[in-house]
C-alpha cells in the first residue's frame, strides 16, 4: 500500500503526458490520482496508524549495500503526505484552466507527477539513503518546474540557482545521512531514533551542520533565502504547490523527522532558533515591501518557514503541535492565496499590486476564495489560521529559552504577515476598480473551486477542530517521540497568548494603513543574492583564466598527456611495487602463427606512424586492430575477438567518414617532434609490455574468475561467461555503461547538428 | 558513384548480416555472441548501406530512427530490470521462466542501445 502511495504517480507521469498531448480538455480529471492518494493516505492513518502504531513496507533493491526502498508510515509522514496529495490534486484541477491550450501542458504535467511522487518519497522513505534519492528528484523535477518557460532567462535563471543552491544541500544530506549510518549501524531511520545517545558521538556535531544545511537551504532559511522569491518566475500553480504546501516544506519536514535522532542539544536547538528568528524577521519584513504580489507571498512563506524553523528548536510537545497546526493552516492560507494571484493575474496581467483594484465586482468568488484565506492568514478567529498562530505563541511563552524575546519577534512577524496578507487577499479586490480590471471577469471555474476550497477547509477546521485532533496528536509524536493526546480548542480562556494575539490584529490594521510608508522604508539590499552569483562569477574568471593554458585546441597535445600521465604513473607504481617481470612458469616460445600476426602488426603499426593522409593512416591501424582481434581468436577469445572485428571495423568507418573530407596531411611534424613522440610511443610501449608480464606473476591468480566459470551455468543459466556477467551479473554496470554510450551518441548528434545549422545560417 | 559491385554485393550481404547478428543474440548466454555483438554488426550492416546507397536510404531501411532506438533500448533494459522488483526480487534480478530469461530482454536492450549509439554518430557525421 505505501509502495502504491509512493510510486504510482512516477508510473502516473508519462500517462498524463499522454493525456496532456491527446486530450488537453479533460487534463482536469489527472487530479482524481492524487486524491485518491489523499483518500488512501488518510484511510492508513485513521484504520492502521491509529490503532496499531507506524506501518512499514520494504521493497529489496541492494539490500546487501543497505540500501532497500523501506517506506515507514507514521502520522507525521502520513499527514505530510495528506497535504502534498491534497493540494497536489487541487494544483492539477487549477493548472488545467491556468495553462489550457499551454503547448508545453503535457511536460508540465510529466513534471508535476515526478514531483509529487519525489514529495511522497521524501515524506515516507525510512531507508536515509532512499530519502537522499527522492530529496534530490524533487529538486531535479522543480528545477525543470522552474524553468518551465524556458524561452525566459529569467525563468532560467532563477531556475538554476533554485537548483544548485538545494542541489548542494542535497550533497549535505548524502554526507549528514553516511555518517549517521556509519555511527548508528543502521539505515533505517526509524531505529535510529533507538539507537542511543548520538549527542557524545564525536561525528554528532558535523551531522547535525550537514542536516542543517540541507534543511536550510532547501526550506529558504536565511541565509539563503533569496531563492525562492526568485523561483516566482515558475507558473502560479507550480509555485502554489512547491513553494508554499510541499517542497519548501520539505526541509522543515526533515528537521521533525531527525528530532528525535539529533534534537535535544543546545546545538540543535539555538541554531534552530536563531536561524528560524532571523528568517521569520527578515522574510516578514521584506514581504511589506514588495509590490509584486507573488513576491510577496514568497517572503511571506520565508518567514513562515523561519516560524516552523523555530517551533522545532523549541521542542516541546507544545510546539511540535503547534508547528503540525501552523504548516496545515499555512498549506491552505498560502496555496489558496497563491492560486487566487494567478487568478488575478490570468484576468488583468498583472501582479502589481498598485495597478490592481477593486475586483470583487468582477471576480466575486475568487474574492471570497481571497478574503477567507487572508482572515486565516491574519489570525481572525473562527479560522485556522488563528490556531497557528495561538499555539505559536503559546510555545514561544512556555520555551525554555528566551520566552520573551521569542514572543516579542513572533508578534512583530505575524504582525508584518498580517499586513502582507491584506496586501495580497483584500487589496486587489477593495476599493474603485483600477484600469486593468475594466476588462476582468470571473476566473474559470477549475481555477476559484482550488482557492476556495482550500480556504474552506481552513474555516472547517476552525469550526470543528475535532475532526483533526487526533492526526495532529500523531504528527506530533512523530517530532517527539512520544504521543500525547491533543484537543485544541478555539476558546481557552483570558489568557496573556489570546492578549498577543490581539495586539498582533491591532498592529496588522495599524501597519496596514501605513504600508505605502512601510514600503517605502526599504533599506539597502541586504544582497544576498550576491552570495550565490558572486562565488559563481569568480569560478567562472577562474576557469576563464586557467582553460586557455589547458584547452589548447590540439587532440595531438592531450593524447600526449593522456598518455605520458598514464605510463608515468604505471611505470613509477612498477618502478615501486614490482619485482622481476617473470610470469610463472616462465616464458613460452612463440608459435609461427604468432610470429606472423605479430609481424603484420608491426609492419601495419608503422605504416600507420608513416602515413601521408589521414586515410592511409586510419587503414594501417584498422590494420593493427584486426591483427590483434586475430590474436585473441587463438587465445580462445572468441567474444573479445568478435567484438573487437565489430569494433575497429566501424572505428574505421566512423573515421572514414569525418576524414573524407581531407587529402594528404597540410604539413608533416618536424624530425624534433616527431623523435619526441617515438621516444614517447616506445617508452610508454614497453611500460605496458611490462606491466602485461608483471601481471602473469601474480602468485594467486583471481579468485573471482573461478566464481564466474563456475556460477555462470548454475546461477545465471548461461555457458557463455562473459555474456553472463555483462546481462546478469554485474548487468547493473552494464545499464550505467549503455546510458553513457547514449548520453555519449545524443551528444554527437546535438553538436554536428548544431554546427550543421550554423554553417547553413551564415 | 559507390561501385557496382560493392552496391550489388550489399544487397546480399545486408540481410544476412542482420540474420546473424540476430543469432548471435539470441545464442549469445551459450554461446559465443550476445547483444553488444550483435548490435555491433546489424550497424555494420546499415553502415554498408549508408556507404553504397547514401543515408536516406539506409534510414529508410531502418524504418525507425536511430535515436529512438537509444531510448527504446535503455527502456527495455530499464523495465527488465524493474520486473524483477515487481517479482518482489530486488532491481536486475534475473528472472527465468523454463530457458526464456530476463538477462535475454536485457541484451535486446543492450544490442537495440548500440545499434542506436553507431547508427546515430555514423548516419549524423555521413550527412553532415
Amino acid at each position: 500500500m505505501l509502495s502504491f502511495l509512493v510510486l504510482s504517480p512516477f508510473v502516473l507521469a508519462p500517462v498524463a503526458a499522454y493525456v496532456g498531448g491527446r486530450w488537453p480538455s479533460q487534463v482536469r480529471w489527472l487530479a482524481l490520482w492524487p486524491a485518491g492518494l489523499a483518500l488512501l493516505a488518510e484511510h492508513l492513518l485513521r484504520t492502521q496508524v491509529a490503532v496499531g502504531g507506524p506501518i512499514t513496507t520494504a521493497l529489496p533493491w541492494a539490500a546487501p549495500l543497505g540500501l532497500t526502498l523501506q517506506f515507514h508510515a507514521d502520522g507525521l509522514a502520513l499527514v505530510f503526505a495528506l497535504m502534498i496529495t491534497v493540494i497536489g490534486a487541487l494544483v492539477v484541477w487549477y493548472a488545467s484552466a491556468y495553462l489550457a491550450g499551454h503547448r508545453d501542458l503535457p511536460r508540465l504535467l510529466t513534471a508535476l507527477f515526478l514531483f509529487m511522487g519525489a514529495m511522497l518519497g521524501v515524506a515516507l522513505s525510512d531507508n536515509l539513503f532512499a530519502l537522499f534519492v527522492f530529496w534530490e528528484l524533487t529538486g531535479f523535477t522543480s528545477y525543470l518546474l522552474i524553468g518551465f518557460e524556458h524561452d525566459d532567462a529569467a525563468a532560467r535563471r532563477a531556475a538554476m540557482q533554485a537548483f544548485v543552491l538545494t542541489g548542494a544541500g542535497g550533497l549535505a544530506l548524502l554526507a549528514g545521512a553516511t555518517l549517521l549510518v556509519q555511527a548508528t549501524g543502521t539505515t533505517a531511520l526509524s531505529e535510529m531514533a533507538r539507537a542511543g545517545d548520538l549527542a557524545s558521538h564525536p561525528v554528532y556535531v558535523w551531522a547535525v551542520v550537514l542536516f542543517f544545511a540541507a534543511a536550510f537551504t532547501k526550506s529558504a532559511q536565511v541565509p539563503f533565502h533569496f531563492w525562492l522569491p526568485g523561483a516566482m518566475a515558475a507558473p502560479t500553480p507550480i509555485s502554489a504547490y512547491l513553494h508554499s504546501a510541499t517542497m519548501v516544506k520539505a526541509g522543515v519536514y526533515l528537521l521533525a523527522r531527525m528530532t528525535p535522532v539529533l534534537g535535544g542539544t543546545d546545538l540543535w536547538s539555538n541554531t534552530l532558533l536563531v536561524v528560524g528568528g532571523t528568517t521569520m524577521v527578515v522574510g516578514a519584513w521584506r514581504a511589506v515591501q514588495e509590490t509584486d504580489l507573488k513576491r510577496v507571498l514568497a517572503y511571506t512563506t520565508v518567514a513562515a518557514l523561519g516560524a516552523l524553523v523555530l517551533m522545532i528548536g523549541i521542542g516541546t510537545q507544545g510546539a511540535a503541535v503547534a508547528a503540525i497546526v501552523y504548516m496545515i493552516a499555512h498549506a491552505s492560507y498560502k496555496g489558496s492565496l497563491f492560486m487566487v494571484v494567478g487568478a488575478i493575474d490570468h484576468e488583468t496581467g498583472t501582479r502589481d499590486v498598485t495597478r490592481l483594484g477593486g475586483l470583487r465586482q468582477k471576480m466575486p468568488l475568487t474574492a471570497l476564495a481571497a478574503a477567507l484565506a487572508a482572515a486565516s492568514m491574519v489570525g481572525l478567529p473562527f479560522f485556522f489560521g488563528f490556531f497557528g498562530k495561538e499555539l505559536f505563541y503559546e510555545a514561544g511563552w512556555t520555551s525554555a529559552r528566551a520566552p520573551g524575546l521569542l514572543l516579542g519577534v513572533s508578534v512583530a512577524a505575524s504582525a508584518l504577515m498580517g499586513v502582507a496578507a491584506l496586501t495580497a487577499g483584500v487589496g486587489p479586490f477593495v476599493g474603485r476598480l483600477s484600469e486593468v480590471g475594466e476588462r476582468a471577469h470571473e476566473a474559470p471555474r477549475a481555477m476559484w473551486t482550488g482557492p476556495l476550497s482550500l480556504a474552506g477547509a481552513g474555516v472547517i477546521f476552525a469550526l470543528a477542530p475535532g475532526i483533526i485532533n487526533g492526526p495532529i496528536g500523531l504528527a506530533a509524536a512523530g517530532i517527539t517521540g512520544a504521543y500525547q493526546d491533543v484537543h485544541i480548542v478555539l476558546w481557552h480562556g483570558f489568557t496573556p497568548v489570546l492578549g498577543f494575539s490581539a495586539l498582533t490584529l491591532l498592529l496588522v490594521a495599524g501597519l496596514y494603513s501605513q504600508r505605502h510608508r512601510l514600503r517605502q522604508l526599504r533599506p539597502a539590499s541586504v544582497g544576498s543574492d550576491r552570495i550565490f552569483w558572486g562565488p559563481l562569477r569568480a569560478l567562472e574568471r577562474v576557469s576563464e583564466a586557467v582553460s586557455p593554458a589547458l584547452y589548447r585546441g590540439s587532440i595531438r597535445g592531450y593524447v600526449l598527456v593522456l598518455i605520458v600521465a598514464t605510463g608515468g604513473l604505471l611505470a613509477a607504481a612498477l618502478l615501486v611495487g614490482g619485482g622481476a617481470p617473470v610470469p610463472r612458469g616462465g616464458l613460452v616460445p612463440p608459435r609461427a602463427f604468432e610470429l606472423v600476426m605479430v609481424t603484420v602488426i608491426c609492419v601495419a603499426a608503422l605504416a600507420a606512424a608513416r602515413a601521408t593522409s589521414s586515410m592511409r593512416a586510419v587503414l594501417a591501424l584498422g590494420t593493427v586492430g584486426y591483427g590483434v582481434a586475430l590474436l585473441f581468436v587463438t587465445y580462445g577469445a572468441p567474444d573479445l575477438a568478435m567484438t573487437q572485428f565489430s569494433v575497429e571495423t566501424l572505428t574505421v568507418v566512423i573515421f572514414v567518414l569525418v576524414f573524407r573530407m581531407f587529402g594528404s596531411f597540410d604539413h608533416l611534424s618536424s624530425r624534433l617532434v616527431r623523435l619526441r613522440d617515438a621516444i614517447v610511443a616506445g617508452v610508454v610501449g614497453a611500460v605496458i609490455s611490462a606491466l602485461v608480464l608483471f601481471v602473469g606473476t601474480a602468485d594467486e591468480p583471481s579468485r573471482l574468475a573461478d566464481f564466474f566459470a563456475e556460477a555462470a551455468p548454475t546461477l545465471g543459466h548461461g555457458r557463455n561467461v562473459v555474456n553472463v556477467i555483462l546481462v546478469d551479473f554485474r548487468a547493473f554496470d552494464t545499464m550505467g555503461e549503455i546510458t553513457v554510450l547514449a548520453v555519449a551518441a545524443i551528444g554527437v548528434h546535438a553538436l554536428l547538428r548544431i554546427g550543421a545549422q550554423e554553417r547553413r545560417n551564415s | 558513384m559507390s561501385p557496382l559491385i560493392l552496391r550489388t554485393a550489399t544487397r546480399v550481404l545486408m540481410p544476412l548480416m542482420v540474420l546473424f547478428a540476430l543469432f548471435m543474440l539470441v545464442r549469445g548466454h551459450n554461446d559465443p555472441g550476445g547483444g553488444f555483438v550483435g548490435g555491433l554488426v546489424v550497424s555494420a550492416a546499415y553502415a554498408l548501406l549508408a556507404f553504397t546507397s547514401g543515408v536516406a536510404e539506409a534510414r529508410r531501411a531502418l524504418i525507425v530512427d536511430p535515436e529512438r532506438l537509444l531510448g527504446v533500448g535503455l527502456l527495455v533494459a530499464l523495465f527488465t530490470g524493474l520486473s524483477s522488483a515487481l517479482a518482489g526480487e530486488p532491481f536486475l534480478t534475473a528472472l527465468w521462466w523454463g530457458g526464456l530469461g530476463s538477462p535475454l530482454f536485457f541484451d535486446i536492450g543492450v544490442f537495440l542501445v548500440v545499434i542506436g549509439v553507431v547508427l546515430t554518430m555514423t548516419f549524423t557525421l555521413a550527412e553532415d
